[in-house]
C-alpha cells in the first residue's frame, strides 16, 4: 500500500514539475521576446532630418506589398465608407492588401488587444483610446510614430499621393493627445497614438421653450444656476428639471479643469482629486442637485439618457456627446445648440473623446510603412470631411472644416439637420471650440480614476454616501487599479 | 463448553485511528465491488479510457489552473507583458483587506496603521508625516458575504422546484410534449432579453410592485437597498437555472423502472408517499450531481448580475454592493491580475471544502 | 330423567347458569359433540360491504377519483403558473424585436409595440449573413459535441464501472477543475493556442498541411473536446446500470468494450442526447472565446459574436430592437432541434435485460 501510494504521489510531483517548467519556460520566453521589441523600430525608421541616404527602409512606391490588418470598432452601418477609402487607397497602391475586423465595442477591443500582446497575435494598426494605449505602451507593445511623422520621405506633409496636408493641418489639441504618455510614473517622449475621428460635448437646449420665455442662453456656470433658479419659479416647470448631463465622469473632470482643480497626473502621485476645491465644488453640485435644478444619468431612474428626458421635455438642457447628436433630435420643438457653460470665460475647456490609431510593434517595417500610409490617407481633408458627414463625429483637420464635402449638400431637415447644426457650429472660428479642447493624462489606471469619478457624483447625489466617504472610496479603488 | 480463546492481533487495535491518514487511504484504494476486477489488469485499460479526456484536460485545464496559482503569489503581475516583481503573499492580504496602499501606492500592513473613527479612515504614521492608507474591502464586505447569500437561498429553492416541475411534467398525460418544450424556453432565451425583462417587471412602476401594493420604489434601479436587490436577483437566478435542472431530472426520471411505482401502488401508496420514498431515492444520483454542480456554479455566480443589474452597484456606483466573488475577480484581471488570482485561489479553497463536506454528508442518501 | 332432589339443585344450577349465560353440562356436552358443520349460507340476496375507517369501497372509490382529479388540476395549474412564468421573457424578446429603438429606449415601457416593426426582421435578413456564421456555428458545435461525447463516454466508463488506483484522487482534482472561474484560465488558453506549433497566428502564413481557416477553427473546438461537467453527469448514469447486466454480459463473454457501447451507451441514451442538445447550444451562445482566436477574419466566426457586433449605432449603441430579431432567427432552430430531440430523451428505457 504505501509502495503504491508513493509512486502515485511521484507521478503527480512529475507532472505538476513538468507543468511548472512549461510555464517558466513560456513565461521566460515571452519575457525575453518583449524586451527585443520594446524599442522602437530603430533598425528601419528612418533618422529624422538627416539625409535621406542614410534611411535604408522600405520606401513608399506605389509597387510596396504588404499585407495590414486593421481592429476597429466601427459598425456594420458605417462600414461601407470605410470600405470605399480602401478602395480608393488600393487605386494608388494597388499591392497594399487591408484586412478590417470589427470587433464590437471598446471594451472587447481593449481585451482582446490585451490578450493579443502577450500571445504576439496584435495587429498592424488598430483603434485605441489613450487610456488603452497607455496600458499597451507600458508593455512596450505599440511604436513611436515621430521618425514616421518627421521622415522626409512619406512623413506628415509628404503627398505620396494621398493628398496629405501637413501637420500643422491637424487640430494641435486632438494632436497633442497622443504625445503625452507616461509609464510607470516617468514621461514618455514621442507620439503614440495619432488622432481619427473625434467627438466633444455640447449643449442641446429646447430653442422653442427658450424662445417663448425669453431666457438667454447660459454662459457660465453661475449664470446656468441663476437659470435654473428662474426657470422653476416660472408658471407651468416647477416639475421640470432644468438642467441636464449626461456623463457624470465627465463633468467632473470637466468642472476640475475648467476651475484648474488637480485631478490625476501622469507622473508622481498619479490621483491628486482628493483636495478641498474638488470636495468644494462637488458639494455645491449636491445643493443644486437636492434643489432639482439638474439630473444626469446615474442619477435617473433607469439609468436613463439626459437626450432621452431631454426630447421628452422633462429636461430643457441636455449637455451630450455629439456623437449622440440624433437623439437630441425631435420633432415636438427646435432643438438649439451652445457651448457648455464654462468657469472662466476666457479659458474655456471642453471635454474631448473619440478613437485614435495605434501602431503594433510585431509587424514588420514593410507593413508598419503601409499602415502608415493607409492612416495617412483616411485622414487626409476629404476623407475626414466624408467621414464626419457620415458619422457625426468631428474631423481631425482644421481644413475638413471648409471642404465641399462639409459644407455642401447636407441634410438640413430632421436629426440630420441638427447634425449639420453641430457640424456648423463645431467648425465656426467665432466659437473657436477646436482650441478648447483639453486632454487628461493617460497612464495605467487613468480609465478606472474616470469610472470612479462617475461613481463619486452618484453617490454623492443620490445621498448614499458623503462627500469625503464618497471621495475616499474612489480614492481606494484608483490606488488598488494602478 | 470452554470457549476457544483466540488470540487478537493486538496491533490492529491499540493504534490510534488518524483521520486523516485514513482519509488518504480512502482515496487512494479501489473498493471491492463485486465482479469488478481489482487486479492489475484494469489498470492501464482505465488510465487509456481516460487518456483523451485527461491530456486535453492537463493542457486547456490544469496548466491555466496552475498558471492561476502562481500568479496569486506574484507581486504586481502584468499579463500583457508577463513580468511580476517577485513572490509576495500581499495579494491574499489585500483582497482580504489586511494589506494596504497609501496615495503613493506603497503597501502597509493594517496592523501598522491607526483607524480614525471620526473621519472613519486609517492612517499610517512614518517618519515622513500622517498617511492615509486604503483597504480594499469589497470582498470581505459585499462580495463574500453576497455569493454565500446567493449559493445557499437559490440552489435549494431552483432544487426543490425544478424536482417538483420535473416530477409533475413526468406524471401528466395530456400537453406533456407542450409542457417539456416550455420548460426548456429559459435556455434558449438570449441573456440580454432577459435582462431586459426583468428590469421591467423589477421597475418602478414594475407589476412586482403593483400587484403587491409597494408603491414606486426601485429594485435594481439606483438607491435601491441591498436586499431588495438581492431578492430581484435570486428570483432571476433561480429563473435561469431551471431549464438545465428540468432536463436532467426529466431524462433521470426515465431511467426509474415502472415496477417501482406498480410495486408501490400495491402497496396502497400515496402520491406524496411514492414520491418521497420512490422516485426521490431513485432518482438520488442526478440529485446528488445537480448539487454539487449547483452549488459549485452559484459560487461562481457573475452573469447574472451583470444581465440583471449591470453593475455591480445599486447605489449610483459608489459602493459596490452587489459584487460577487468571480465579478471582483473579473475586474481585477483588467487591473491587477494578482487580486484576481488570489481571490480566485480562495474562492477554489472554499468550493473544496465545501463539497467535499458535501460528499460526507450525501454518501449515505445516495442509491446507485 | 333423574329423581326429584337431582334435579331441584340442577334446576337451580340451570337457572343460574341461565342467568349467567353459562351453559349447563348438558349443553356443554351437546356443544362438543355437536360441533356444526359448516353450514352454508345462502349469499344470493347478500350484498358484501367491505369498510375500512367507517367508509365503503365506493365512498372511497369517490374520494380516489376525486383525489386523483383535484391532484391533477394542482399539477396543471402549478405547471401552467411556472410556464406562464417561464415565457414571460420569450414573448418580451418577441415584441422588443417588433419595437423601434426609440421606443425601447423610452423611458415607460409597453407591453405590446406600438408600432410593429416587421422591418427589423427585413434589415436582418438583409445585412446578417446567416449562412456563414450559423453555417460556422454548427460546424464548431457539431465536431465539439461529438469529441466530447467520445471523450465524455470514455472517461465516464472508466469511472464508473472500471477500478484502478488513484480513481477517487483524479475524481477529485478533476471535480476540482470545475471550481475555478473561467475568466483566469482563458488569457492563458490564449497564449497556449497562439504557441502550437503547426500554425502561426500571422496574416496566415502556416507551415504544414493545415490551412489558416482550419486552424482557427480547430483552436475553436479541439479546448472544448473534454466537460468535466459532462463526465461527472454521465457517470453519475452510468452507475445506475446494475451490476447484474454486467455480469450477464460477462458470461457471455463480452468484453469491457462491446458491454460499454453496446449495453450501457443504448441505456444512457436520455442522458447522451441531452448532453448533445446542451453542448451544441454551448457553441451557440459561447462568445469570449471565438472572439479572442477569429480576430483577423470576421467570416470565420460564430453566430452570437456576429449578433453582438452587428447593429450597432455609431457610437457603440446597441440598437436592440434589430439584436433582439436577429436572435429570434438564431433561437428558432435551437427550440425546433429541442422538440425533435425530445422524443428521444424522454422515451424511456426499459430494463429489459433483467430477470426477476
Amino acid at each position: 500500500m504505501s509502495y503504491k501510494k508513493s509512486k502515485l504521489i511521484s507521478t503527480m510531483l512529475a507532472m505538476a514539475g513538468l507543468t511548472m517548467v512549461a510555464t517558466c519556460l513560456g513565461s521566460c520566453d515571452n519575457a525575453s521576446s518583449q524586451g527585443s521589441s520594446s524599442e522602437p523600430v530603430s533598425s528601419s525608421a528612418p533618422v529624422s532630418t538627416a539625409a535621406s541616404s542614410s534611411y535604408d527602409g522600405p520606401l513608399p512606391t506605389n509597387d510596396l506589398t504588404a499585407d495590414i490588418t486593421f481592429w476597429h470598432t466601427i459598425g456594420k452601418t458605417n462600414l461601407d465608407a470605410l470600405n470605399t477609402m480602401i478602395t480608393e487607397f488600393n487605386k494608388v497602391y494597388p499591392n497594399i492588401s487591408i484586412t478590417t475586423t470589427s470587433q464590437g465595442g471598446y471594451d472587447t477591443l481593449k481585451d482582446t488587444i490585451s490578450n493579443a500582446i502577450p500571445a504576439g497575435t496584435t495587429p498592424t494598426m488598430a483603434y485605441c483610446y489613450p487610456d488603452h494605449v497607455a496600458e499597451y505602451l507600458a508593455a512596450g507593445a505599440v511604436t513611436k510614430m515621430d521618425a514616421y511623422i518627421d521622415s522626409p520621405l512619406f512623413g506628415l506633409g509628404v503627398d505620396n499621393g494621398l493628398g496629405d496636408q501637413g501637420k500643422e493641418d491637424f487640430i494641435q489639441t486632438y494632436w497633442n493627445e497622443g504625445n503625452q504618455y507616461s509609464v510607470n510614473g516617468v514621461a514618455t517622449e514621442g507620439v503614440y497614438s495619432l488622432p481619427f475621428s473625434k467627438s466633444t460635448e455640447v449643449m442641446f437646449y429646447n430653442k422653442t421653450a427658450f424662445d417663448k420665455n425669453g431666457w438667454q442662453v447660459p454662459t457660465t456656470w453661475d449664470g446656468l444656476w441663476s437659470l435654473c433658479g428662474t426657470i422653476k419659479s416660472t408658471a407651468g416647470y416647477e416639475t421640470v428639471n432644468p438642467f441636464g448631463y449626461d456623463s457624470d465622469a465627465n463633468w467632473f473632470i470637466t468642472m476640475s479643469e475648467q476651475q484648474k482643480i488637480p485631478y490625476t497626473s501622469g507622473t508622481g502621485d498619479h490621483f491628486l482629486f482628493q483636495n478641498a476645491e474638488a470636495k468644494a465644488m462637488v458639494a455645491k453640485l449636491k445643493t443644486n442637485y437636492d434643489l432639482g435644478y439638474w439630473k444626469s444619468q446615474k442619477t435617473s431612474a433607469n439609468g436613463a439618457y439626459t437626450s432621452t428626458q431631454f426630447t421628452a421635455q422633462s429636461l430643457l438642457m441636455s449637455v451630450g456627446s455629439t456623437g449622440g447628436t440624433t437623439y437630441n433630435y425631435t420633432e415636438a420643438f427646435e432643438t438649439g445648440v451652445a457651448a457648455i457653460p464654462q468657469a472662466d470665460l476666457d479659458e474655456g475647456k471642453v471635454i474631448m473623446q473619440g478613437p485614435s490609431v495605434c501602431f503594433f510593434n510585431r509587424a514588420t517595417a514593410t507593413e508598419k510603412l503601409a499602415s502608415w500610409l493607409f492612416y495617412k490617407f483616411i485622414t487626409n481633408t476629404k476623407n475626414s470631411a466624408v467621414w464626419s458627414v457620415l458619422t457625426g463625429y468631428n474631423p481631425v483637420r482644421t481644413s475638413s472644416f471648409t471642404d465641399d464635402v462639409y459644407t455642401t449638400g447636407r441634410e438640413t431637415s430632421g436629426s440630420k439637420g441638427l447634425v449639420k447644426k453641430v457640424a456648423d457650429f463645431l467648425a465656426d472660428p467665432a466659437v473657436g471650440y477646436s482650441d478648447m479642447y483639453y486632454t487628461s493624462p493617460a497612464f495605467k489606471g487613468s480609465s478606472t480614476a474616470r469610472v470612479e469619478m462617475g461613481n463619486l457624483m452618484g453617490a454623492v447625489m443620490l445621498g448614499t454616501k458623503d462627500v469625503d466617504t464618497a471621495f475616499s472610496d474612489a480614492m481606494s479603488n484608483c490606488v488598488f487599479a494602478s | 463448553m470452554t470457549p476457544e480463546t483466540t488470540t487478537v492481533n493486538n496491533s490492529q487495535t491499540t493504534k490510534k485511528a488518524n483521520p486523516i491518514k485514513a482519509f488518504f487511504k480512502r482515496l487512494f484504494t479501489p473498493k471491492e465491488r463485486i465482479g469488478a476486477d481489482a487486479g492489475e489488469k484494469n489498470n492501464w485499460k482505465a488510465w487509456l479510457y481516460l487518456a483523451p479526456s485527461l491530456i486535453l484536460l492537463a493542457v486547456f485545464t490544469f496548466y491555466p489552473l496552475i498558471n492561476t496559482i502562481v500568479i496569486a503569489f506574484l507581486k504586481n503581475y502584468d499579463y500583457t507583458s508577463q513580468v511580476s516583481e517577485g513572490f509576495t503573499m500581499d495579494n491574499f492580504g489585500v483582497v482580504l483587506g489586511l494589506v494596504g496602499k497609501t496615495g503613493g501606492s506603497d503597501i502597509v500592513y493594517k496592523w501598522q496603521c491607526i483607524y480614525n473613527s471620526v473621519t472613519k479612515t486609517w492612517s499610517y504614521v512614518s517618519g515622513a508625516g500622517s498617511v492615509q492608507v486604503y483597504f480594499q474591502t469589497d470582498v470581505i464586505n459585499y462580495a463574500l458575504p453576497n455569493t454565500l447569500i446567493i449559493t445557499f437561498v437559490t440552489v435549494p429553492v431552483s432544487i426543490i422546484v425544478s424536482l417538483l416541475i420535473s416530477i409533475g411534467l413526468n406524471s401528466i398525460k395530456a400537453f406533456k410534449k407542450l409542457f417539456q418544450t416550455i420548460f426548456f424556453v429559459p435556455y434558449v432565451t438570449n441573456a440580454i432579453a432577459v435582462g431586459m425583462v426583468f428590469a421591467v417587471l423589477f421597475d418602478y412602476q414594475g407589476i412586482i410592485n403593483f400587484i403587491f401594493n409597494l408603491g414606486a420604489a426601485p429594485w435594481v434601479d439606483q438607491a435601491a437597498p441591498t436586499w431588495k436587490a438581492m431578492i430581484a436577483l435570486c428570483i432571476y437566478i433561480v429563473w435561469h437555472s431551471l431549464p438545465f435542472k428540468i432536463l436532467i431530472f426529466l431524462s433521470g426520471l426515465q431511467n426509474i423502472d415502472k415496477q417501482y411505482y406498480d410495486a408501490a401502488k400495491i402497496d396502497c401508496a400515496g402520491k406524496w408517499k411514492t414520491m418521497m420514498n420512490v422516485t426521490v431515492p431513485l432518482l438520488s444520483p442526478q440529485i446528488l450531481y445537480i448539487m454539487i454542480t449547483s452549488f459549485i456554479a452559484s459560487f461562481k455566480e457573475y452573469t447574472s448580475v451583470v444581465g440583471l443589474i449591470g453593475m455591480p452597484s445599486t447605489d449610483g456606483g459608489g459602493t459596490k454592493n452587489m459584487y460577487t466573488v468571480v465579478y471582483y475577480i473579473y475586474d481585477q484581471i483588467k487591473g491587477n491580475v494578482g487580486y484576481g488570482a488570489a481571490a480566485a485561489v480562495l474562492l477554489f479553497i472554499i468550493i473544496m471544502i465545501f463539497t467535499a463536506v458535501q460528499f460526507q454528508v450525501s454518501k449515505k442518501r445516495v442509491y446507485y | 330423567m333423574e329423581n326429584g332432589n337431582k334435579t331441584q339443585t340442577t334446576d337451580t344450577r340451570n337457572f343460574l347458569q341461565r342467568l349467567f349465560r353459562m351453559k349447563t353440562a348438558q349443553e356443554k356436552q351437546a356443544d362438543r359433540e355437536n360441533v356444526p358443520s359448516y353450514k352454508s349460507i345462502n349469499t344470493s340476496g347478500m350484498t358484501l360491504v367491505i369498510k375500512e375507517g367507517r367508509a365503503n369501497v365506493q365512498q372511497l372509490e369517490t374520494i380516489q377519483k376525486v383525489g386523483h382529479i383535484v391532484g391533477t388540476i394542482l399539477v396543471y395549474a402549478f405547471l401552467v403558473f411556472m410556464a406562464l412564468i417561464v415565457l414571460f421573457p420569450f414573448y418580451w424578446m418577441v415584441i422588443t424585436s417588433l419595437k423601434s429603438t426609440t421606443e425601447i429606449r423610452s423611458l415607460h415601457q409597453t407591453f405590446f409595440p406600438t408600432n410593429v416593426l416587421w422591418s427589423n426582421y427585413i434589415t436582418v435578413f438583409n445585412s446578417f449573413d446567416f449562412t456563414t456564421y450559423v453555417g460556422n456555428t454548427l460546424v464548431v458545435g457539431i465536431i465539439s459535441t461529438l469529441g466530447t461525447l467520445v471523450t465524455t463516454i470514455f472517461a465516464a466508463f472508466a469511472f464508473a464501472r472500471l477500478n484502478f488506483r488513484g480513481k477517487d484522487a483524479i475524481f477529485a482534482i478533476l471535480l476540482a477543475t470545475m471550481m475555478i472561474p473561467g475568466e483566469m484560465m482563458v488569457i492563458t488558453n490564449y497564449i497556449t493556442v497562439s504557441r502550437l506549433p503547426w500554425y502561426e497566428f500571422g496574416i496566415g502564413k502556416v507551415d504544414g498541411w493545415l490551412t489558416y481557416k482550419d486552424s482557427v477553427f480547430a483552436s475553436m473546438i479541439i479546448p472544448f473536446w473534454v466537460s468535466v461537467f459532462y463526465i461527472y453527469l454521465l457517470r453519475q448514469n452510468f452507475k445506475q446500470i446494475p451490476n447484474e447486466l454486467y455480469l450477464a454480459a460477462k458470461v457471455d463473454g463480452k468484453s469491457d468494450w462491446q458491454y460499454l457501447w453496446k449495453v450501457m451507451v443504448p441505456l444512457a441514451a436520455p442522458t447522451l442526447i441531452s448532453i448533445f442538445i446542451l453542448k451544441l447550444m454551448g457553441a451557440w451562445n459561447s462568445y469570449v472565446w471565438p472572439q479572442l482566436v477569429t480576430t483577423n477574419n470576421e467570416s470565420w466566426r460564430l453566430v452570437t459574436n456576429a449578433l453582438r457586433g452587428s447593429f450597432t449605432t455609431t457610437s457603440g449603441e446597441p440598437q436592440y430592437g434589430i439584436q433582439m430579431a436577429a436572435t429570434i432567427l438564431v433561437t428558432v432552430p435551437l427550440l425546433l432541434l429541442f422538440i425533435f430531440f425530445r422524443k428521444y430523451i424522454m422515451r424511456g428505457v426499459g430494463r429489459a435485460g433483467i430477470k426477476g
